[in-house]
């Protein structure tokens, strides 16, 4: 039990119990100029930020989904109301006509059409048409022959080109609207555009930079029969790593992938080497032989003579000096290399000759491989060091990652394709041992397919 | 005037006004600690140094429960006992010799004690070894037991009652001497 009564206790308990003295008006600058830059504490969403990224996520997919849908109803579109040119074979004219053209025959015109929609070769697709345009064109001659269209014209929509002489059309000629809503109407405007312009000239002027021969080619992702498809490739990476509380650092990456596909289905896996920089903490501890006050020491002593009794001490000022203790918080460099192997399954949402868009996810294990921890090198001059402890933490050898992307890729050429992807990556487990927060992880990843 | 609870959050969004008002509030109560803590002024200077820097990084875990005045002297406390811990370790070895008077003694009347101004007082406590002003502050101000302070020190209780007792025997001859030399002056 403790000795209340202890008079010493209670005299500095008094004395020194409620002792408020001010700092030295320059402390706070000191302070000041200690203190970190202070980001502002992240107030708390009204919505989690994983659920935003979980949406934005959903949104790119959606948005993907729908340009995918949009794109492949368009072609159905665009498969009815598709222009045909026509070349007459017997009388060496040409004529055009349209399958959604309310023209002025429609009996032939749907018959036209039809042809047309059923046929699978191109130029017996047009072979038929304009055979079947020829008589068509015969009829017309019989039936109305006063007619503007008596070469077997079949005038098109609005806009639309004599392709005769490849002339545009005659801003007098009769005009014929179709009223057509959103994209449908939209494609419809396109294609009317289109027609107006010869074939060779919208090649030249359009699809010269895209042609390079690929227009060609075979559809690179369609697989020869029997065999597996593999795709090789090398790629590097960016990423920032956000481990909480405001602390986020790079890492790079450089690896070898091999995927394969099946359908729209992709499969990766794959082997990578990962840096991650992080920084080391150390709490310096020295001394340092500083002046720590003074006292007044008597040199001499005398009786006063005016006063009788009394003393007077002859004092001079002497310096104290000892050794006094400083703590001081030191960051070094370290870097972390990691082997990485992902297995990566996708979906492809879109493609074509040049370009495909997949989305894919699926889990990352790492492993680290080094760990390059510099020590704190101290140096300060009357200073003796007393310690240094070591407050970096420890890093888990081991780690699972869940990564989603979103892969582009151009084709070069026939087997080269050009990738970008943007990833995201959720940790698992923490990367420092006895430590709560999972880390995340914002990239960019680039990198060229070769198709074996 | 901003509420504590306030000024926290202020302070946790990085309002450099806010801080300054924070240290402004408080500064006064915690360097008075750090004097006690230190062997001297300077020496309280850095320690109240880190320990706002200590405080401004650590806002965050105050869980606006309890007071804030007692959750910072707490801190600054902690900060003032790990600051010297490890250095006292070697001076805490063997000291447990003639402990058997130690309680008794301090029962010695100091009955004649008059008023010593506060600057004495804190000079006395600062002029103390190491050792006996970490126990007898943690012990007088901070009102742990020997058992509690054994263990932040990372000694023995008994080491702890013989730093207390040495710290009351040396603090009562700088008093009695303070006196003396007051009744020198007086009668002189």
């Amino acid at each position: 039990m403790k000795d209340k009564r202890n008079k010493i206790d209670d005299l500095f308990r008094e004395g020194l119990g409620k002792l408020n003295q001010a700092p030295p008006p320059d402390l706070w600058e000191r302070i000041d100029a200690s203190l970190p830059s202070i980001p502002p504490a992240r107030k708390t969403p009204l919505i989690p930020r994983r659920f935003l990224q979980t949406g934005a996520s959903a949104a790119i997919i959606a948005g993907a989904f729908i340009l995918w849908f949009i794109l492949s109803k368009s072609n159905q579109e665009s498969s009815q109301t598709e222009t045909i040119p026509i070349q007459e074979q017997a009388s060496g004219t040409t004529s055009t006509t349209t399958g959604h053209t309310p023209g002025l025959y429609p009996d032939q015109n749907v018959k036209i059409a039809e042809s047309y929609i059923g046929s699978t070769d191109k130029n017996n697709r047009a072979n038929d048409i304009a055979e079947k345009a020829a008589k068509a064109s015969d009829k017309n001659h019989d039936i109305q022959p006063n007619s503007k269209a008596a070469s077997g014209e079949i005038r098109p929509l609005s806009g639309a080109a004599d392709s005769t002489n490849n002339n545009y059309p005659d801003p007098g000629a009769e005009k014929q609207t179709t009223y057509q809503t959103g994209l449908a109407g939209l494609r419809l405007d396109f294609t009317n555009w289109l027609i107006t312009l010869p074939a060779g000239q919208i090649y030249q002027e359009n699809f010269l930079s895209f042609n390079a021969g690929l227009r060609k080619t075979p559809n690179p992702l369609r697989s020869k029969r029997g065999a597996i498809p593999l795709i090789g490739g090398v790629y590097a990476s960016r990423d920032m790593i956000y481990y909480g509380t405001g602390h986020h650092k790079q890492s790079r990456t450089a690896g070898f992938s091999l995927s394969t596909f099946k359908g729209p289905w992709e499969f990766e896996t794959g082997v990578a080497f990962n840096i991650s920089d992080d920084n080391g903490k150390f709490d310096v501890n020295f001394s340092s032989f500083d002046s720590i006050g003074y006292y007044n020491k008597v040199v001499s002593f005398s009786p006063d003579p005016q006063i009788p009794g009394r003393v007077i001490f002859n004092t001079v000022m002497e310096g104290v000096y000892d050794s006094v203790g400083h703590k001081v918080e030191t960051k070094t460099a370290n870097r972390y290399t990691y082997l990485q192997i992902p297995l990566m399954a996708g979906y492809r949402i879109y493609a074509d000759r040049l370009f495909t868009i997949s989305l894919k996810a699926g889990p990352v294990f790492s492993v680290l491989l080094a760990s390059d921890e510099p020590p704190v090198i101290f140096s300060r001059e009357g200073a003796i060091l007393q310690s240094i402890d070591n407050q970096t933490p420890v890093r888990a050898s081991t780690n699972w990652q869940i990564a989603a992307a979103l892969g582009a890729g151009m084709h070069i050429t026939r087997s080269l394709t050009l990738q970008l992807e943007p990833t995201y990556r959720s940790y698992l487990r923490p990367v420092y041992q006895h430590h709560r927060n999972s880390p995340y992880s914002i990239g960019l990843k680039a990198g060229l397919l070769y198709r074996f | 005037m901003r509420s504590d609870d306030k000024l926290i959050k202020d302070c946790l969004s990085g309002n450099k006004q806010a801080q300054y008002e924070l240290y402004q509030r408080f500064s006064g109560v915690l360097f008075g600690i750090c004097l006690r803590y230190a062997r001297n002024r300077a020496e309280a200077e850095d320690l109240l140094q880190d320990a706002f820097i200590k405080i401004f990084s650590r806002l965050d875990s105050f869980g606006f429960k309890g007071s804030f005045e007692g959750w910072l002297r707490r801190l600054v406390v902690n900060l003032a006992i790990n600051f010297r811990r490890d250095y006292l370790k070697q001076f805490f070895v063997n000291t447990e010799a003639g402990l058997p008077d130690a309680e008794a003694a301090e029962a010695s009347d100091a009955s004649d004690m008059t008023f010593i101004p506060r600057e004495k007082l804190l000079q006395m406590i600062q002029s103390l070894p190491d050792g006996y002003r970490m126990v007898f502050n943690m012990y007088v101000f901070e009102n742990l037991s020997h058992h509690q302070i054994a263990e932040l020190l990372e000694i023995s209780e008994n080491t702890s009652k013989t730093q207390l007792m040495k710290a009351r025997k040396r603090l009562r001859l700088m008093v009695e001497a303070e006196l003396a030399m007051n009744k020198i002056s007086v009668k002189s």
